[in-house]
């Protein structure tokens, strides 16, 4: 059928539709009574505005017929049989259970770009077991190639101040990527590897009133990797093999750590709606020592100090952070650190405008300023720039020149920790004396786990 | 002012209105005829018989369903979509008689921008010829008698021995005494105003003097059906309001006829003969915008409403469906959940996307209401409800309303002048029949309502014509009432009335002698010009053009020139 005659037989078809809706929707109708001549004028008349009116009524008829017949209307039938059937209360008992609905299940969602998608399920259940405890699961999958399972059992004491967590992960996917060590491994490396961790940690928190707190916490870890890939992209082994890069440290092997972890964090800052103005400064260690046998010992640490305006007093807020990380081993024999260990900038943490893992060495620092602003009542727009990148040793080889650029954009829920949703587009340049060229970009939509 | 520039000023204005006398002339002649006061909807009419859910016959309209979901995502969302594609532009409203007026119909009846109202008969307002629920009735054996479905505060009806049915609702614990008042007081306003309201009274009840009817239910919301018995309802009231062992309710008493549903704001019902204006450019409909800013009724929402059926006692087949506005709890500031979205009430949608891109791309830049919201006072009752930030432009409810956003400055200013009418002292009595423990919410909130009214007087009333109750004093003099000066919006010094006189077979336009006298008034004496037998005849039709020297726009009257002297026929406000 050509073009000229589809449209024609699809205005007819709308034509028809729209006669037919109008005709049963009056099938029933009592003869209406002629508007009055309210103000004995005889009514508005016809005017040439009016007449014109019939161009732009022309040109938009079909996506007028498309979104009154084909998207309201049926929407209206949809939405008012649910309503009459109760769909919603049967959503809702289906997803809320428990005597007084202290359990939620709901779907989640992530699509970061770049790595596999995630569909999953979001599980609550607040007073699980006891008044005090809640639990927390979470279910994620993208088929055989990305599955990850995680709980969490709180016990909240004295209020929400202190808190005990118990928690346990499984994760398979081998949409991981590697693009070597160091801050100038390029974006044509990227490779991925297949990584399968199984975790358990226990967790106290001792949370202050704003944003301080005092975290402790030891965590049994075991990791191991294989030849897995995706997306059409060589695998790690591959690579390696064909000497793109060293075979990355502990790849081999894989590791079963156990890592005590010690988090501290002061701030001056209130929660909202007390203007956002203040200081920040974390701080963290975690000593991880082998129980496989290989009896390697590393240790990781790093922290972060910060100064927030609210350049309004409501919730306008400017902050400049500057942040490092570290990696090594841990006394002379704690032999080479696996190389998910290292230091990883990327994703969500630091320098947002590359993967998660992206960069990876020893060390790394950034200097991150982020504005943030309210949009919606439980949204914020979020505006972020950072300079950083990974290094060797202790900084070894920082200098200007080796630093990257990130920079993002994004709407960010100012809520619901356990499940934040957020939207972001974000992208990365290769380093300065490479050129500073973008060659990352982020898109993230969807909820992330927060636990 | 000196004396010279005010004559300065005064003869500029003569001159600006003689030229837009001479410019625009009559935009059409109006017959030789009482305005319509009556709107033919009035007119019982036969409407066809039906069997209900229940197989029982009853005539009149169809109930109509409103769904709770689908008002809130059409009016967000599709329906603004479709009416972008089809091009449908604002125009004036529909029922607007030749007075500039809205006539009495099944909608509206002009109360106090007509004619004086006591105190009393405002303090009763809707409750005027049926019986109010009084404390004192609990002796005569209150009966509960079904469960209220839907809405934010609990409640149940009842039925009194001798006095009828009456929906009690009770205040939560968030907001104690608040939405209780707040139906009485608004509902007050309402009928003040024209509209059609429940009768709404505070009363305090012994709990325990309730007795209850065995099977009953309540539907929250979300849909979910519980049993509405002894515990539950313990569980209601726990929370509830009291003042001594008694339980402060609101009652509604039940609506007289048969309800056939909630009206919506848009299109007509189908299977109502006399509804055939377009709901959307009826203009008590859309004027209704500014009464719903005026009070913060951001919950003005068609579920919000309620259509009865008045069948005739001979003949069961005819009669007329009124139309109510109820559920008013929500006026003068509520209290939700969510903190973010408490602070937004009246300023911002519920989800307001064309607010959202823009605080986004303007990286939030743009300072909003909220951001800076604080309650009146520590104490008070009614959280972010206040004056100082007051736009009644900006005003939003929780979500668009056709009517709400196909009004036109003719159809604010219709209103305001109404409200113009309404003096500080029956808003002070409205206010009392809340019924407040704390006599500094009853002083605040009078204090609040004042203002938020100034402010809606100054935005209305200085645009177009605010000069209305034209009278034929003397057989060749009209006098009139400018609203700006007497409501207390412009001071009487700043009134310069100016009048030309147009006449179509005469001349083209010539200065009249307008006179000003204290609260407002304003008097034009006018010459004798004669002309054919007929007094119908086009020789007889001139037009009168006022202008109060405050205003941007000026008041066309349009008379003829009668054997017997003058007959007004009608008004326009044309925008400056």
């Amino acid at each position: 059928m050509n073009p000229r005659r589809s449209r024609a037989a699809l205005a007819g078809l709308v034509v028809a539709a729209a006669t037919a809706w109008s005709a049963s929707a009056r099938a029933g109708d009592v003869p209406k009574k002629p508007i009055a001549d309210y103000d004995g004028r005889g009514g508005p008349n016809t005017t040439a505005q009016d007449a014109a009116l019939f161009v732009p009524r022309a040109v938009f008829f079909v996506p007028w017929a498309v979104s009154e017949y084909g998207l309201r209307r049926p929407l209206e039938w949809l939405t008012k049989k649910a309503e009459k059937e109760k769909w919603a209360s049967t959503v809702l008992d289906f997803f809320s259970l428990g005597d007084d609905k202290n359990v939620h299940i709901f779907p989640t969602f992530l699509l970061d770009f770049g790595l596999l998608p995630s569909a999953g399920v979001y599980l609550s259940w607040n007073r699980f077991l006891h008044p005090q405890s809640d639990l927390r699961v979470h279910a994620a999958t993208w088929g055989p190639r990305w599955l990850t399972f995680t709980a969490a059992e709180r016990i909240r004491l004295n209020g929400d101040r202190t808190r005990v967590t118990l928690r346990g992960e499984l994760t398979k996917r081998q949409d991981n990527q590697f693009y070597g060590l160091g801050p100038d491994a390029p974006t044509s490396n990227r490779s991925r590897y297949g990584k399968q961790l199984a975790e358990a940690s226990l967790t106290f928190e001792q949370n202050g009133s704003s944003g301080s707190f005092l975290h402790t916490s030891v965590a049994f870890r075991d990791v191991r990797f294989y030849d897995g890939t995706c997306c059409g992209e060589p695998s790690v082994p591959y690579e390696s093999a064909v000497s793109l890069y060293p075979r990355p440290p502990g790849f081999d092997a894989g590791y079963t750590v156990v890592a005590p972890r010690l988090e501290l964090a002061l701030e001056t800052r209130k929660p909202r709606p007390a203007p956002g103005s203040g200081f920040r400064a974390d701080g963290f260690v975690e000593p991880g020592f082998t129980t496989d046998g290989s009896r390697r010992a590393w240790v990781r640490y790093g922290g972060d100090l910060g100064v927030a305006a609210d350049l309004t007093g409501t919730q306008r807020v400017l902050s400049l952070t500057v942040s490092a990380r570290f990696a090594g081993p841990l006394g002379p024999g704690g032999g080479a650190v696996p190389f998910t260990e290292l230091v990883r900038l990327g994703g969500d943490d630091l320098m947002v405008g590359y993967l998660p893992g992206r960069l990876a060495d020893r060390s790394g620092a950034a200097l991150t300023a982020v504005y943030r602003w309210p949009v919606w009542a439980f949204l914020d727009g979020t505006l972020q720039v950072a300079a950083g990148n990974v290094f060797g040793p202790m900084l070894e080889g920082m200098e200007a020149r080796k630093m990257r650029l990130s920079f993002g954009m994004g709407i960010k829920a100012g809520t619901a920790r356990d499940h934040a949703f957020e939207v972001l587009v974000a992208a990365g340049t290769e380093t300065f004396e490479q050129g500073g060229r973008i060659v990352s970009g982020r898109l993230v939509f969807g909820t992330r786990r927060g636990f | 002012m000196a004396r010279g520039a005010r004559r300065a000023g005064v003869g500029l204005g003569l001159m600006a209105l003689l030229m837009a006398a001479c410019a625009q002339g009559p935009s059409g002649r109006f017959p030789l005829a009482p305005a319509m006061e009556r709107d033919p909807d009035l007119e019982p009419t036969v409407n066809g018989c039906h069997k209900n859910e229940k197989g029982k016959t009853e005539c009149g309209p169809e109930a109509y369903v409103s769904s709770f979901a689908w008002d809130a995502a059409d009016n967000t969302v599709f329906r603004p979509l479709a009416q972008l594609f089809a091009v449908k532009p604002g125009a004036e409203a529909r029922d607007v008689n030749a007075m500039d007026e809205v006539p009495d119909s099944s909608w509206f009846e002009n109360r106090i921008g007509k004619r004086p109202m006591t105190l009393e008969e405002l303090s009763h307002g809707p409750c005027i010829g049926g019986p109010e629920l009084l404390a004192a009735d609990e002796e005569l054996g209150i009966v509960i008698d079904q469960g209220k479905d839907n809405g934010a505060n609990p409640g149940f009806r009842v039925a009194v021995p001798g006095k009828g049915r009456f929906m009690l609702k009770v205040d939560t614990a968030a907001e104690p005494e608040r939405a209780t008042a707040a139906t009485s007081i608004a509902s007050r306003f309402y009928h003040a105003a024209g509209y059609y309201a429940p009768c709404d009274s505070v009363v305090y009840l012994h709990p325990e003097k309730l007795k209850l009817k065995a099977g009953l239910t309540i539907t929250d919301n979300t849909g979910v059906t519980k049993k509405l018995d002894a515990a539950k309802l313990e569980s209601m009231l726990t929370d509830a309001s009291r003042r001594g062992d008694r339980v402060r309710f609101v009652a509604s008493r039940w609506l007289e006829g048969r309800p056939v549903g909630p009206y919506t704001y848009a299109g007509t019902k189908s299977d109502d003969p006399l509804d055939v204006v377009p709901h959307e450019d009826r203009r008590e409909l859309r004027g209704a915008r500014v009464l719903a800013a005026w009070l913060n009724h951001f919950d003005s929402r068609e579920q919000n409403s309620m259509a009865v059926w008045l069948g005739e006692k001979d003949d069961a087949r005819r009669g007329i469906v009124r139309h109510y506005i109820i559920d008013l709890g929500d006026c003068f500031g509520s209290r939700w959940d969510w903190e973010e979205i408490t602070q937004r009430l009246g300023h911002a949608y519920y989800f307001d996307s064309p607010l959202f891109l823009e605080d986004f791309a303007s990286i939030g830049i743009v300072q909003r209401p909220w951001d800076r919201q604080r309650k009146g006072f520590p104490q008070s009752l009614f959280f972010y409800f206040r004056a100082d930030d007051f736009d009644v432009d900006a005003w939003r409810g929780g979500y668009p309303n056709p009517a709400f956003s196909r009004m036109t400055e003719h159809d604010g200013a219709w209103l305001a002048r109404i409200l113009a009418h309404l003096p500080a002292s029956h808003i002070a009595e409205a206010v009392r029949i809340g019924d407040f423990t704390d006599p500094r919410q009853t002083r605040y909130l009078t204090d609040v309502l004042a203002e938020r009214r100034r402010r809606v007087l100054d935005r209305y009333l200085t645009r177009l014509s605010p000069v209305s109750d034209v009278t034929v004093a003397a057989p060749f003099e009209l006098c009139m009432t400018d609203l700006a000066v007497s409501s207390g919006v412009a001071h009487q010094d700043a009134l310069a009335p100016t009048a030309v006189l147009t006449s179509a077979t005469r001349f083209a336009a010539r200065a009249m002698p307008a006179r000003s006298g204290p609260a407002g008034k304003v008097c034009v004496r006018l010459p004798q010009l004669g002309g054919a037998p007929d007094d119908a005849d086009p020789s007889r039709y001139h037009v009168l053009v006022v202008s109060d020297g405050i205003a941007k726009g000026a008041l066309r009257i349009h008379y003829y020139e009668r054997a017997s002297g003058i007959q007004v026929v009608g008004l326009e406000r044309p925008e400056p």
